[in-house]
């Protein structure tokens, strides 16, 4: 069945790589996955997308002189998947979690990535691309400072949330609860632990087991253990994190 | 003054000897003894006293000698003996401002020997002054102070002194019967001590008295008995007097020639001392006499040199009265500047000490308050230090701890690949850098939830158990009182203790092994055990208990390092029937 068929471009300045990832898909995912062609070069590449107009693109992010984003913003990325590939990275990583951008981690493990090839199929990926490139793009481009957006999952597709915006995110099962600026909410299908991951590096303190709040709302702290916030809401603070917490909140004012 | 003076009664001082020795037998004492010393010091200032009333001059040299000698030998009671023997000789020689100072300098030189009774004696010669100076209440006071020190110490030389003295007291404000009973009491004290000088002084005080009381036997006996010792101590001025009273005596019972010979001595006697006043007294005496015998002529020539000596001495008793002025406002003086001077240094001394006290208080509490807070600081930064010591210590070991791991790994792929075992590699490499991944993510923390500490086990496992196929299977089992995710582990504390149990205990096993990953609490501790049922210690030579693994080592240097902090760590292994049981064990740390 061709129109099932996933048809795929790979982008990597690294023969080996390709090699790699070309065996991985031959062996495991032959029968959704066709390999139209594979580059070391971006400008190559790059005709090679406009004339065979691929599905799917796995992309390298270090590309010798240039990066991959900069291919992208050479070609039409509105109707393509795009997968990233690299090695251990810790700002990029950062980068893909906010912006909901799928990437794969080298050496490519096969259970991960035939995971993303099921993302690829889902039409919930393909909505909103521009906007996520954008963030991510924001991100990489400036990987120490507070990012400005955070990409959330919804029933409808992403939301992009001003990460300033977040007050606190409270942990309901396996979902997160974030309360927004302006008395918005918004339920999340991710642990807070993920959440807690991601942001506890760029002003958010998991103060209890339940609750991960922006330090820089909050408005006072009461020594019984609790905080306000400045939506009015009051968050308990466990014991075992009064301390730290503290420590936290002293060193941001310094 | 004493000798100008119309002299009544002689003051007794307190001195060192009190002239008991002959003068000559001192003499050729001092010449034969020539060392310089304490003892030459005593025999000085025993010629000095014996000389005072004969040779003032020669007394004053020796007197002087021992003080310079006691001042070079820094003999402080000879300094305070030698002022002492030449206030008294000033004293004698009428300059009685010179010896109220050299008395003074006695006094202090004498502070530091703390001896009441040498201090009272000083007083005394003191007290002589203020009785000249007609200030007989200081004076009285002083004597009777004498008194008491010397009845306190049965000192009879001293009481004779001071009884003779406050009887002459008496006798100059005119109270005659008390005068005459300390002086009666005295007399025979001073002939139990054979003091001859003392006897004498006495007996010419008392004839005086009784005399005054128109006791004239009484008197005359006394007198005569003064005389003799006069003669015999060679004391020419009290030679003198004492004939002018025994004359004044012999005329009231008319033994006329007698009178005369004794007016006409006496009057020869104070023309050799050259004491006017005597003179005087003498010429009157005689022309007395010679009125009685009806010799008008020698009466009224007698009472022509009386006349004109009386008018010299009544110049001299001018002059003496202004001396005694002069002298007077010079005490108060020294009296009101002592006074002052002892004001001052007393208001120096309070300000001084005040001062002292407070700098020293203001000190104390300084160095107090900084020592409280160096201390503090002090506490603090060695806290810090060595928290950050143990923090460092921390990091390199789990540095450490990864190369060791990954080199192990790399070994078990190249292993695969060398058997041709390709897709093996392949899902070993898979799990190898989703492992290395976690462990270069988590190994950065101090500590991580158990549950991932789990989830990394587990992968590490499912490599081993992949590579060692058939080798073994493992159990992870958690206490249902622990909370995974809730509780907080340092990361990887286990995964030498497990790779120890995997290659040691159960590679080298016949047949399928079995590794139990358990976690339970015991009160406030974690324990977290790997279980074997593999060799064991004694069978495997890599597991014997002094060959150790880099891993088992440093996980042992870890827990060590957890057990400085509050609470306390261990690692122990339990040698098991079959195979072993290593236990970490730590206080139970939760995240919230």
């Amino acid at each position: 069945m061709p129109d099932r068929m996933i048809n795929a471009l790979i982008v990597d300045d690294e023969q080996h790589c390709i090699d790699h990832l070309t065996e991985l898909l031959r062996t495991h995912a032959s029968a959704e996955v066709r390999i139209l062609g594979a580059f070391v070069d971006a400008g190559e590449a790059s005709h090679a997308i406009a004339s065979s107009k691929p599905d799917l693109l796995f992309l390298d992010i270090q590309l010798k002189d240039r990066t991959g984003f900069d291919l992208l913003n050479q070609i039409d990325s509105t109707q393509l998947s795009v997968i990233f590939t690299t090695a251990y990275n810790q700002y990029a990583v950062q980068a893909f979690r906010f912006s909901a951008v799928d990437y794969l981690l080298k050496p490519i493990a096969s259970d991960e990535l035939l995971s993303s090839l099921q993302k690829v199929s889902a039409d919930v990926n393909k909505r909103q691309l521009t906007a996520r490139y954008e963030i991510l793009l924001q991100h990489l481009n400036q990987p120490t400072g507070t990012p400005l957006k955070i990409a959330l999952p919804s029933m409808e597709g992403w939301d992009f949330i001003p990460v300033s915006e977040i007050i606190r995110c409270q942990a309901q099962g396996n979902y997160t609860l974030f309360f927004l600026q302006g008395g918005r909410q918004l339920m999340v299908s991710q642990t807070l632990k993920g959440y807690e991951n991601l942001l506890e590096g760029h002003g958010f303190f998991r103060v209890h087991h339940a609750h991960l709040i922006n330090l820089s709302r909050v408005t006072k702290y009461h020594k019984s253990g609790w905080v306000t916030l400045d939506d009015g809401s009051t968050v308990d603070v466990s014991t075992r994190r009064r301390d730290a917490f503290i420590t936290r909140m002293t060193m941001r004012r310094r | 003054m004493r000798k100008t003076a119309a002299l009544i009664c002689l003051a007794l001082a307190c001195s060192a000897a009190s002239g008991q020795t002959p003068v000559d037998s001192l003499r050729r004492e001092l010449a034969a003894y020539a060392t310089r010393d304490t003892v030459r010091i005593r025999l000085l200032l025993e010629i000095a006293d014996a000389l005072v009333w004969n040779d003032p001059g020669e007394a004053l040299d020796h007197a002087q000698e021992a003080h310079h000698l006691a001042e070079a030998l820094h003999w402080e009671k000879g300094i305070a003996h030698a002022l002492r023997q030449e206030g008294i000789i000033h004293y004698e020689q009428s300059d009685p401002l010179r010896a109220m100072d050299v008395f003074q300098r006695a006094l202090r030189a004498a502070e530091p020997l703390h001896n009441k009774a040498f201090n009272a004696s000083i007083y005394n010669n003191i007290a002589n002054i203020y009785s000249d100076l007609t200030q007989y209440d200081k004076a009285s006071e002083h004597y009777n102070n004498l008194l008491a020190i010397a009845r306190e110490l049965s000192d009879t030389t001293n009481q004779v002194i001071a009884m003779v003295n406050l009887a002459s007291v008496f006798i100059e404000q005119q109270d005659m019967p008390q005068g005459i009973a300390y002086l009666t009491k005295a007399l025979p004290m001073a002939k139990a001590i054979a003091n001859q000088r003392f006897e004498m002084a006495i007996r010419n005080n008392l004839g005086r008295a009784l005399a005054k009381q128109g006791k004239d036997e009484d008197a005359l006996h006394h007198f005569e008995a003064s005389l003799l010792l006069a003669e015999q101590l060679g004391s020419t001025s009290v030679k003198a007097t004492v004939l002018n009273s025994i004359s004044e005596l012999l005329i009231n019972q008319g033994d006329y020639p007698a009178a005369e010979r004794h007016s006409k001595e006496a009057r020869a006697l104070a023309e050799t001392v050259g004491a006017l006043e005597w003179q005087a007294n003498a010429w009157q005496t005689l022309s007395t006499l010679y009125e009685r015998q009806g010799k008008a002529d020698s009466a009224l020539d007698a009472y022509r040199s009386f006349i004109a000596l009386r008018d010299s001495a009544a110049n001299e008793e001018k002059k003496a009265e202004i001396t005694r002025k002069e002298m007077q406002f010079a005490l108060e003086k020294q009296e009101a500047l002592a006074a002052a001077k002892i004001g001052r240094q007393r208001m120096l001394m309070y300000a001084i000490a005040g001062l002292a006290l407070a700098v020293t208080g203001a000190l104390v509490l300084g160095w107090k308050l900084y020592k409280r807070r160096r201390d503090e600081n002090e506490r603090q930064k060695i806290a810090k230090f060595e928290m950050l010591v143990a923090d460092t210590e921390m990091k390199a070991l789990r540095a450490q701890l990864n190369p060791h791991f990954i080199f192990n790994s790399l070994n078990a792929i190249g292993n695969c690949i060398a058997k041709q075992d390709l897709p093996a590699a392949a899902e070993y490499l898979d799990k190898f850098s989703k492992l290395l991944r976690m462990i270069l993510e988590h190994s950065t923390h101090q500590e991580i939830a158990l549950s991932t500490d789990l989830e990394v086990l587990d992968l590490y496992l499912q490599v081993e158990a992949n590579r060692l196929k058939g080798k073994f299977t493992y159990e992870i089992d958690v206490d249902t009182d622990i909370d995974p995710e809730n509780t907080l582990v340092p990361p990887l504390i286990l995964q030498p203790l497990v790779e120890n149990s995997i290659w040691h205990g159960l590679a080298p096993k016949d047949g399928t092994g079995n590794i139990w990953i358990r976690v339970r609490r015991s009160g406030d501790l974690l324990h977290y055990t790997v279980e074997d049922n593999g060799v064991g210690r004694t069978k495997a030579n890599g597991r014997a208990a002094t060959s150790k693994s880099l891993g088992i080592a440093l996980t042992e240097a870890r827990v060590a390092i957890i057990g400085k902090r509050p609470g306390s760590a261990s690692i122990s292994f339990d040698d098991l029937p079959q195979g072993l049981a290593a236990t970490v064990k730590m206080p139970l740390s939760l995240q919230f």
